[in-house]
């Protein structure tokens, strides 16, 4: 799974905004904000990864334990599938 | 429609984060206007200059790479919104290549434009890569009103078609008209041909005198105080009216005129003398290239192509450093209710710090016209008020 493209993550004001550009307008309007943790693990999304990929990343950079890196994760991938921000490799 | 209803969420979020910039001092909102060119000649237009007025004032506009440098410098500098306007911006023959590179920057992009020049050449580039906001400037609802505001009533049809087009591109769409003496008595007509494309209608009829070197009739043409309230009353009834019959009196507010004074933030950050946002997070470059706070404030500025943008922007509140409020001003009664930007003083008597008998007329109706409907429709609170001074007396 990846960020689809068309999505920039940019910091303004010391605060981390997504903005859809080119024809992503068409299917997401206004703009996402993200915590600090979120915009890090946005940025590891920008190339292709698998869950258990991104799991051991989460693990590495913030020690903590797995069963919690995946229990964040799921929140942050599902708020991601619903706004269709995300897309799969077939 | 549930674009429009995204925008309206979006434009709530905008407001809070705006204030943010401000304090940090972020240009967190652009306008780049790039051409003082128009298709329109509009009686009261401020801005309006034909190519060889350029010339002959020894100007020239940007070029599309230096559009597209300072859209690059803006990015870094903290910009999101950028609002692209003119004169009329379509009549650039570069714009699709100005418009496609900055597409892909990182902005939110507003497109401020007339609609006439809508082909199908901007309907394939706008439902390709649509602006998040389009806004149309609409004149009139029939041909005699454009050609005497215009000067071409064929300018009508050629707008009804650009609406058509934009119809069917996922933008939200706004419609703005400025009420002269010419279009005064055709608010309704005016709505209703708006309202068939979009419910987001907004009017101003505050109109100032052109910047120095342009000429116009804004001082003939322009709506007493009187009939400037009269409108701005009659459009809000309208709206009230409607949304007490669909029950959406909470949200957004389509009569909401341009003209309400916008005090919510900003008034406490230097440079105090600005309410608003200008030169706080936000600016405007001129077609020639210069940075000012905001298109009324045409004699300030900074210069981001020779100084560099961060340069030209950190400078640009530093202008403001010796400009007060007139002391009759201060004084007033009503300096908080008022739009009392220096800007309008200068754009009305050439000077910041006299007061301007337009402005100050539009305030004082306002105010008369205000009291009236209180105590119209709250005799409860009137009641109250007396029953105070009793008891204080007491």
């Amino acid at each position: 799974m990846k960020i689809k493209n068309g999505y920039l993550l940019r910091t303004i004001a010391d605060t981390n905004i997504v903005v859809p550009v080119s024809e992503r307008v068409i299917e997401f309007k206004g703009m996402i904000t993200l915590n600090d943790v979120s915009a890090d693990i946005w940025r590891f999304l920008e190339t292709e990864r698998e869950f258990e990929e991104v799991v051991t990343y989460m693990i590495a950079e913030y020690s903590i334990d797995k069963e919690v890196a995946k229990r964040d994760l799921k929140v942050l991938l599902s708020q991601m599938k619903e706004n269709g921000i995300l897309e799969y490799d077939k | 429609m549930i674009n429009n209803e995204k925008a309206r969420a979006w434009e709530s979020a905008d407001s809070t984060f705006a204030a943010h910039c401000a304090r940090r001092h972020i240009p967190l909102r652009g306008t780049f206007e790039l051409t003082p060119r128009c298709n329109f000649h509009c009686k009261m237009c401020y801005l309006h200059q034909t190519s060889e007025e350029i010339n002959l004032r020894g100007k020239r506009e940007l070029t599309t790479n230096e559009w597209i440098k300072i859209a690059e410098d803006a990015i870094n500098a903290g910009t999101l919104n950028l609002m692209i306007t003119g004169g009329e911006p379509l009549l650039r023959d570069d714009f699709a290549t100005i418009y496609n590179e900055i597409n892909q920057m990182g902005f939110i992009i507003g497109l401020n434009t007339n609609a006439s020049l809508l082909d199908e050449k901007y309907y394939r580039l706008f439902s390709k890569y649509p602006p998040s906001t389009v806004s149309v400037t609409l004149y009139g609802a029939d041909r005699e009103t454009y050609r005497r505001i215009t000067g071409n009533e064929g300018h009508f049809d050629n707008t009804v078609k650009g609406l058509e087009y934009l119809k069917d591109i996922p933008t939200s769409l706004d419609i703005k008209v400025t009420f002269i003496k010419d279009n005064y008595h055709k608010l309704d007509r005016i709505r209703e041909t708006a309202n068939r494309y979009t419910d987001r209608f907004a009017i101003n009829y505050m109109v100032f005198k052109p910047v120095p070197g342009v000429s116009s009739e804004a001082e003939s043409c322009r709506l007493s105080a009187k009939e400037c309230l009269n409108i701005d009353i009659s459009n809000r009834k309208y709206y009230y009216e409607l949304r007490k019959k669909t029950g959406t009196e909470n949200e957004y507010d389509p009569a909401a005129s341009e003209n309400d004074p916008h005090r919510d933030y900003g008034l406490d950050i230097y440079p105090e003398v600005l309410t608003c946002l200008a030169a706080k997070a936000a600016y405007w470059i001129s077609w020639d290239g210069r940075m000012l706070p905001c298109a009324t404030f045409d004699e300030m500025a900074t210069e981001p192509l020779k100084e560099g943008f961060s340069e030209a922007w950190n400078r640009l509140p530093e202008l403001f450093a010796g400009i007060r409020h007139p002391e009759e001003c201060v004084k007033c009664e009503h300096f908080y209710t008022c739009p009392n930007c220096p800007a309008y003083f200068f754009a009305e008597t050439g000077s910041y710090d006299t007061v301007s008998p337009y402005i100050c007329d539009m305030v004082k109706e306002r105010t008369k016209s205000d009291k009236q409907e209180d105590s119209r429709r709250r005799p409860q609170d009137k009641t109250a008020k007396q029953c105070k001074t009793i008891n204080n007396t007491d």
